[in-house]
């Protein structure tokens, strides 16, 4: 008989009938084993990894190249595609305007943030920047402003100005994402319709109005938070906009996709295709395909963290965003704490707050989010003092990238567990999308969804488990990769320059595995009405 | 009419539309839970709600918890009842009611002595699972009902009475199925373009 260690004291005790369980002693043994091996591999090997360009460009693929090929040569798919999301988008708007306040039986709540928030990160991992494609929010706007669906307008309306140096970074996008995280977890939008279809509108007004006023599509290269979070996180995919051939993007001197030609628009995000080395500003808009002379751009399938792991730097400002990642996602975890709602409604009475709650749960958000950023700082500067790294800003923005894989996989496992249980019903939902006559949930439909999740709950606990090593793998491997491109004058020092940055990724994988641990009981109308 | 009379009538007018829809809207929204017995409507419960905390402790059985900070800054940790899992026992003395200093829970005036429930939820049976439906004896539920009549029984078959339930979830405690046979749904006030 093999001893294993029982977890079940690290768990918050909740009683309930109702009452689903969090992740199993079996698995999140298995997830420190992992943990274990993965430290030991990065200590105990000696060179470190080498990664060059691999991966293959989709259009060579012998049957789905065809398909692929057809794809980028004529813009009717993607046309149709940006069709369909929108009336879906119009809809979602009427429904949230005039539909029943009842955030399960309204399809603006539903489809919003059940299926798209919450499905939208882990597609990220499927297909990249796809969705920006396909944006309603620029449809709109691209409609209202240009009056055109896709091809170019010969004489360009709004006023092309630039954007204002100070708003050129991703800073504006990081401001509006934590905006949106304390209107969705704070002022609770996603458990209301109507001010769901509000939230909606604006983000419409702002990408019209910056469409309007700035050059090429500022709102999505600089301001939109769900397009640079998809960005960031397509750093990590395996699906990625590329030349098939970069050879003739060498030879290039026309650079039709930067510039654009008479009938198709020059990249909304300023990207030359033969220099793109990230997926971060890149829209998947399709207007590099349709403009290259010499139909050179497809999708590309590569190694996964391919990007995160080659030499691309990030800005200081990228940095933050992707701290910023982490702290949100971890921040999201920390709301479906049983304690939490006792330390806002605790703080906000310290606080002396009269109605609501909000200043309350704002300072307790603020503090959440500091923490993460705090750990990483520190692990920053005791790797500095360690190494004697003279050019602390790049070493900074550098091991930054170690929080991605963190951040993502456990948004990921945290959102599938949201889809599994809350998408249930969706299709009674669709086929009423404004709720006419529909009564709020009843007991039995949410003793269903939270006991009788779509997939097999085991199933459910492996994908949760493997996402959790696969982050904490993928970011031990970042740290020794950029560690090693580094302090490339001392190799032997390699692995005492390593333990701080690993003991922060450890960290944070272990926090994230013990909140998915945590047992959640259900209350009447189900203490998770928000999602991702 | 004057000047001064058109923008006071005016003004009045706004403000009353404005009140109005502001309590049609937390009349909507509070379709989503079930607050405790004898509470005000919403938004006048919102206005009166300190959210001390004291009727959750007051109750004797736990049905009352604090709403997640999740639906929003507005409702968050004001009370409300669990159904799902307890049934609310009607206490003689109201414990919730009396532990609400500010009013937000509040009995009405009675008359003649005539005892008066409050409604809290729907409840209805799902015949699909209820036992003595599907054939085999139960009764479980039998004596579970506080209030006369609202619980009634065709032969072994429990029925319940719209008009006389209270929606307190008792029977659904008593129920032995898993999940058990009795339905609890948030009550939904009619509500005008809702």
């Amino acid at each position: 008989m093999i001893w294993l260690p029982d977890w079940r004291w690290l768990t918050i005790e909740q009683t309930g009938p109702t009452m689903h369980p969090g992740l199993p002693d079996v698995w999140v043994n298995l997830v420190l084993a992992g943990m274990l091996a993965g430290i030991a591999w990065v200590l105990l090997r000696r060179e470190p990894g080498v990664t060059g360009a691999n991966g293959v460009s989709l259009a060579r693929v012998p049957v789905a190249g065809g398909i692929v090929r057809r794809l980028t040569a004529s813009p009717v798919v993607l046309m149709t595609m940006k069709l369909v999301m929108l009336a879906f988008f119009l809809v979602v708007i009427y429904a949230g305007l005039s539909g029943t306040p009842i955030p399960e039986r309204n399809l603006a709540t539903t489809l919003t943030w059940t299926i798209w928030w919450a499905g939208l990160v882990i597609a990220i991992f499927f297909v990249g920047t796809a969705w920006c494609a396909v944006c309603p929010w620029d449809t709109l706007a691209n409609l209202l402003v240009k009056g055109r669906l896709f091809w170019r307008r010969q004489h360009a309306l709004g006023l092309g100005l630039k954007v204002p140096r100070p708003l050129r970074s991703v800073w504006p996008a990081l401001m509006m994402f934590i905006g949106l995280t304390w209107l969705e977890l704070g002022v609770g939008v996603t458990t209301n319709p109507y001010v769901t279809a509000l939230l909606a509108l604006l983000m419409v007004v702002l990408a019209t109005l910056s469409l309007a006023i700035f050059e090429r599509k500022a709102f999505c290269r600089y301001f939109c938070p769900v397009g640079r979070t998809i960005g960031f996180y397509a750093g990590l995919s395996p699906v990625a906009v590329r030349p098939i051939d970069p050879d003739i993007c060498a030879r290039c001197t026309t650079l039709e996709c930067y510039h654009g030609n008479d009938r198709v628009e020059p990249c909304p995000t300023h990207l030359v295709v033969g220099r793109l080395q990230q997926n971060t500003y890149c829209t998947s808009c399709g207007n590099c395909t349709q403009s290259c002379p010499h139909h050179n751009v497809a999708w590309r399938l590569r190694p996964v963290a391919e990007e995160v792991l080659s030499d691309v730097r990030p800005h200081n400002d990228e940095a933050w965003f992707l701290l910023g990642l982490l702290a949100l996602t971890s921040f999201h975890g920390v709301t479906m704490l049983p304690f939490w709602d006792t330390w806002v409604t605790g703080v906000s009475t310290w606080l002396g707050e009269r109605s609501g709650v909000i200043a309350g749960f704002s300072v307790l958000m603020a503090a959440s989010m500091l923490v993460p950023v705090l750990l990483y700082l520190l692990a920053v500067t005791v790797t500095r003092r360690l190494t004697g790294i003279t050019h602390g800003a790049r070493l900074f923005s550098a091991m930054a990238l170690a929080t991605l894989p963190l951040a993502f996989c456990y948004h990921i496992a945290h959102n599938i567990n949201h889809l599994v249980r809350e998408s249930q019903g969706f299709w009674s939902v669709l086929a009423n999308p404004l709720g006419i006559g529909a009564r709020p949930l009843s007991s039995i439909e949410i003793h269903i969804r939270h006991l009788n999740p779509l997939i097999p709950q085991n199933l459910l606990f492996a994908l949760q488990a493997m996402l959790i090593l696969a982050g904490f793998w993928l970011a031990v491997r970042v740290v020794r990769k950029r560690l090693a491109s580094l302090v490339t004058d001392r190799p032997d020092g390699l692995r005492l320059a390593m333990l701080p940055m690993l003991l922060f990724v450890a960290v944070v994988s272990l926090f994230n595995l013990w909140m998915l641990m945590q047992p959640m009981v259900m209350r009447m109308l189900g203490a998770s009405c928000g999602t991702a | 009419m004057e000047r001064r009379e058109f923008f006071r009538r005016g003004l009045k007018k706004t403000g009353e539309t404005v009140v109005k829809e502001a309590a049609r809207k937390a009349e909507a929204r509070a379709a989503h839970w079930i607050r405790p017995p004898w509470a005000l409507d919403e938004l006048e419960f919102l206005l009166a709600c300190t959210r001390c905390g004291e009727c959750e402790k007051a109750c004797p059985h736990d049905v009352v918890f604090g709403l997640s900070a999740r639906l929003g800054a507005s409702v968050a940790g004001t009370p409300a009842l669990d159904l799902l899992n307890h049934g609310c026992h009607l206490c003689e003395d109201w414990p919730c009611v009396a532990a609400c200093e500010p009013g937000a829970l509040a009995l009405p005036e009675i008359e003649g002595g005539r005892r008066y429930w409050p409604r809290l939820a729907l409840a209805s049976i799902d015949t699909g699972q209820c036992l003595p439906y599907q054939g085999p004896e139960c009764g479980a539920c039998r004596d579970s009902c506080p209030i006369d009549g609202a619980l009634g029984w065709e032969g072994e078959r429990p029925v319940i009475k719209a008009e006389r339930c209270s929606g307190c979830g008792l029977c659904r405690e008593a129920c032995i199925m898993q999940p058990p046979a009795i339905l609890i749904t948030a009550w939904k006030k009619e509500t005008k373009n809702v």
